[in-house]
């Protein structure tokens, strides 16, 4: 809370404009259909380059804020998600929009979202730094630790299958041994292009996985016929007020709890909390047919996630989330290695972050309500036009990074790959984990062993390693576990059907 | 039979016997330490077979068991991916393009053969919209952030 107090007391100009930028921006991308909060963010990535640090990370964390509200624009508009976390506000959002209460939704929509991001900074602003303390002991052994934990909540991203995210969490694995070898020096899979010696970026893949194979997929399809719209933006009235604070209560309990759990995300706290309101409202009937509460809970929740998914990469620099992953790239390119060490080292940059995010929070408010025409114009763009400025921005901005050709030919790789991962069904979240996660995994490994004499011992008589390993493997055996009871579940429900006809 | 899952194990199989063997020519330093920088790849490449062939197993199982894999799953897939083929060409083009033209004529030309490709059509609004969309990311690259775009072998001197 300090660190916020003295930010916000020597706030720069430069700092709330970053923060008013990157909310204009989020809403914009996160508006458009199909391009999410990480490629909202990543496309914005290259750009940060030539920062300040401060600038950087609060342009792309308040970015984040504006896409996770952006989203759900297009999904009260035409029906169609802007992203993932924005799926549940279709529901009762497009049900008001086809009774003519489209300013209303878009409205509650705004609301609810301001008062998720807020009290998503209050958990994140409390809750790092006694994280952060705590994480100053760590040695190698516990890093790699910390790293298998990261990758541990695979089991819990891999969505339809769990072989195929152990696969795509091996590409990525396999993706980060390109390069020099972290003890020894020499050169892995390079084939004599010296261009790989210092590795894969991790952002040339994310930009590729996400936003190339988007666009790729999307000049394979046909387009789709879009309803065109202009609503303008109504508050609730203060009955209206009362009657949404108990969905954003719970929209805000599960965004926060989703939130600090690495890969819980906030498709899953919007949906849960969706759910929950419906079964504490008065009003049960009204979900599904245009409830306002039907919007306010799902909307909170993924705010209050924008948030509180910081608190694992601050504390642990585990990102848990496809957008925190796009902001630790961020940290990473201006020298800063987000964990235990960034509260001591740059507790500056952490301080300006939140007074950033407040400031993102309360422009939330007023760009949402000034920057609607334009988002519904974005939104309404031919395809054709949209599409090509997108793989434009691409383009030049992967070329600004290093001033290298190599690095576009290297996107446009990633983006093949994404999209026949797309094909093929396989989740690109275990792979960037394994991407991000797979240097600290090996090199830490291997200088624990250097350390103890090749005893593996050392990962069980440091304390918290044997905490962190423990803590991973409850993880995993609970999210099978889960895995085995939905398939058991879905097993009978599939047999109930059939018995009965019998 | 060939469904997306056995397609997606086969696919894993190969991978991981490509990395396999490259991961077996892995030179080692004689500074290396004992688990050497083969170590890793060559566990990865081993779980990256093995996890394959559990999904061809699995794929196997599914479409005897339920015929999962219908005939409709890959209906227009070819020409899906050629499509999404043609847009790689014009981005290979653009990096091709890039170093001989500089970067103001080819992202114009960038933009203007997605925007046709993906199906705006030729017209005088196409050739503006291209022409000042180039202006635009080469004042944001250049001018507001100092990017050193390529200047292009004609336009060098």
């Amino acid at each position: 809370m300090d660190a916020l107090l003295s930010s916000l007391a020597n706030l720069e100009f430069y700092l709330a404009l970053a923060a008013v930028l990157g909310v204009a921006w989020g809403i914009v991308g996160g508006a458009l259909p199909g391009i999410s909060p990480s490629i909202t963010m990543a496309l914005l990535l290259p750009f940060t380059y030539a920062l300040e640090p401060s600038m950087a990370i609060v342009l792309l964390a308040s970015t984040y804020v504006g896409a996770e509200y952006g989203g759900s624009i297009p999904a009260i508009l035409i029906r169609t998600p802007g992203t993932n976390a924005a799926a549940a506000a279709v529901i009762d959002g497009y049900e008001m929009n086809r009774q003519g209460k489209a300013g209303l939704a878009l409205g509650i929509s705004l609301y609810s979202g301001v008062i998720g991001s807020l009290i998503g900074l209050l958990a994140l602003v409390l809750l790092s730094e006694p994280l952060a303390k705590l994480a100053l002991a760590f040695t190698p052994p516990a890093y790699f630790a910390l790293g298998i934990l990261g990758l541990s909540v695979i089991v819990s991203l891999s969505g339809e299958s769990l072989v195929k995210g152990l696969i795509a969490a091996l590409l990525g694995l396999m993706i980060s041994t390109i390069g020099t070898d972290p003890v020894s020096g020499i050169s892995r899979f390079t084939f004599g292009f010296s261009d790989l010696l210092s590795g894969i970026q991790p952002i040339l893949i994310m930009v590729g996985l996400f936003a190339m194979s988007e666009l790729l997929k999307q000049a394979s399809t046909q387009d789709e016929v879009r309803v065109k719209t202009a609503p303008r933006i109504q508050f609730p009235d203060n009955a209206l007020k009362k009657r949404l604070i108990l969905p954003q209560s719970i929209g805000a309990l599960f965004g926060g709890f989703e939130g600090v759990m690495p890969g819980a995300g906030g498709t899953i706290a919007s949906f849960m909390s969706y759910n929950e309101a419906k079964r504490w409202s008065k009003s049960k009937h009204e979900f599904g047919k245009g409830s306002p509460e039907g919007i306010a809970a799902p909307e909170t929740a993924n705010n209050t996630v924008a948030e509180t998914s910081l608190i694992p990469l601050l504390s642990f620099g585990i990102p848990g989330s496809n957008s925190t992953a796009i902001l630790l790239g961020g940290f990473l390119i201006h020298g800063l290695i987000p964990g235990p060490m960034l509260f001591s080292r740059s507790g500056e940059i952490v301080g300006d972050l939140y007074a950033g995010l407040l400031i993102a929070a309360i422009a939330l408010l007023f760009i949402g309500i000034t920057i609607m025409p334009a988002c519904i114009w974005l939104v309404n763009r031919p395809r054709p036009y949209l599409n090509a400025f997108i793989l434009a921005l691409i383009m030049s901005g992967i070329y600004s990074i290093n001033n290298s050709l190599f690095e576009l030919s290297v996107v446009l790789v990633a983006g093949i790959i994404g999209y026949f991962m797309r094909l093929l069904k396989f989740p690109f979240l275990p792979t960037v984990l394994g991407l991000v996660l797979g240097f600290m995994i090996e090199s830490n490994f291997r200088r624990s062993l250097l350390l103890s004499g090749d005893e593996l011992s050392i990962f069980v008589s440091d304390r918290i390693s044997l905490v962190l390993l423990s803590v991973a493997g409850l993880f995993i055996i609970g999210s099978l576990a889960k895995r085995l009871l939905q398939t058991l579940i879905g097993n009978s429900e599939k047999q109930l059907p059939s018995s009965a006809e019998s | 039979m060939f469904s997306r899952d056995l397609v997606g194990g086969l696919v894993t199989i190969v991978l991981g016997s490509l990395y396999l063997v490259f991961s077996f020519r892995q030179r080692v330093s004689a500074l290396a330490d004992s688990i050497g920088p083969a170590g890793m790849p060559k566990v990865l490449g081993f779980l990256m077979v093995a996890l394959g062939i559990v999904l061809c197993i699995q794929a196997i199982y599914q479409y005897r068991k339920s015929a999962l894999s219908s005939p409709t799953e890959w209906d227009g897939i070819g020409g899906q991916i050629l499509r999404a083929f043609g847009l790689v060409c014009i981005a290979i083009l653009y990096i091709y393009l890039i170093a001989i033209l500089g970067y103001v004529p080819s992202i114009a030309l960038l933009l203007a053969a997605v925007a046709i490709y993906l199906g705006a059509t030729i017209s005088w609004r196409l050739a503006v919209i291209a022409l000042c969309g180039s202006l635009a990311l080469w004042a944001i690259f250049v001018l507001l952030l100092d990017v050193p775009m390529p200047a292009g072998i004609l336009f060098q001197n």
